[in-house]
């Protein structure tokens, strides 16, 4: 099996994804999935393509679900976008801790413009509030 | 249980970010259907819940972080006793949730606690770093 070179991820995330890819069925309770290879080197191929910069790229984490979390934290400011490997379905989250407004939805991430927006979203999140 | 009982949880070793707990340790999944398990700090100490979470259940912690009782209800979330599989088992009852953003907003909440309150129990073996690790 070959996998992209994730090169313009940061490395702790390269090591991340590693982690990842190697989880084992029932990693976290019996029976519960492991991310699909191919989801993740699609995921790999956006995140390279609409996070170039290191300060925007986001954690990632692995769901129960066979899903990958993705998370920006910038002070009080959240953001999380949790990716359907399968569908390329992914559900948006964002908020800051002073405010009771939440903005989410299902984002379809086989849309560039979605992909665009989300990226737009982070950045706004993270510039000094 | 009173509002200052320890209800202990457990941190798979995936859910590690720069050696402290993320918050998805804090999200019930789709099978727990909104009930997040924990262990009765009245019942049992921090090792001892590890104990059991890794051998009788056979499961995979990297240390054990706590929330109290008053710091659950005071995000809305009721705690209940529920002794069925185990004496010590307590559910943190998300389901009034009705979004998932509220789910992450309030178990971001609840993370947060647990990291101030600092680590509860770390294994030796743990991939905690021991900088991480605070003695209590």
């Amino acid at each position: 099996m070959t996998t992209k070179a994730a090169t313009r991820l940061r490395p702790d995330l390269q090591h991340r994804l590693a982690e990842i890819r190697n989880l084992q069925p029932g990693w976290l309770e019996p029976g519960n999935p492991i991310p699909d290879p191919a989801g993740l080197d699609w995921l790999t191929d956006q995140l390279q393509s609409y996070f170039p910069e290191p300060e925007l790229q986001p954690w990632l984490t692995a769901t129960a679900a066979g899903n990958i979390a993705l998370e920006w934290e910038f002070g009080d400011h959240c953001c999380s976008l949790e990716v359907n490997l399968q569908s390329r379905l992914g559900y948006w989250i964002a908020y800051a801790d002073a405010s009771p407004e939440i903005d989410e939805g299902t984002r379809d991430l086989l849309t560039p413009q979605n992909w665009q927006s989300i990226a737009t979203a982070v950045a706004r999140q993270a510039a000094p509030q | 249980m009173n509002p200052d009982t320890l209800l202990y949880r457990m941190v798979h070793p995936h859910w590690l970010h720069a050696g402290q707990p993320d918050s998805r340790a804090f999200r019930p999944t789709e099978k727990d259907a909104g009930q997040l398990s924990v262990y009765d700090g009245e019942l049992i100490n921090p090792q001892a819940a590890w104990e059991h979470y890794t051998r009788e259940l056979k499961l995979l912690a990297a240390g054990v972080v706590a929330v109290t009782v008053s710091e659950c209800l005071e995000l809305g979330l009721a705690v209940t006793a529920d002794p069925t599989p185990y004496p010590e088992h307590t559910l943190i009852d998300f389901s009034q949730l009705t979004s998932p953003g509220e789910i992450h907003r309030t178990a971001r909440a609840l993370n947060r606690a647990a990291i101030d309150r600092g680590w509860q129990f770390i294994p030796s073996d743990s991939a905690i770093p021991r900088t991480e690790a605070s003695e209590h």
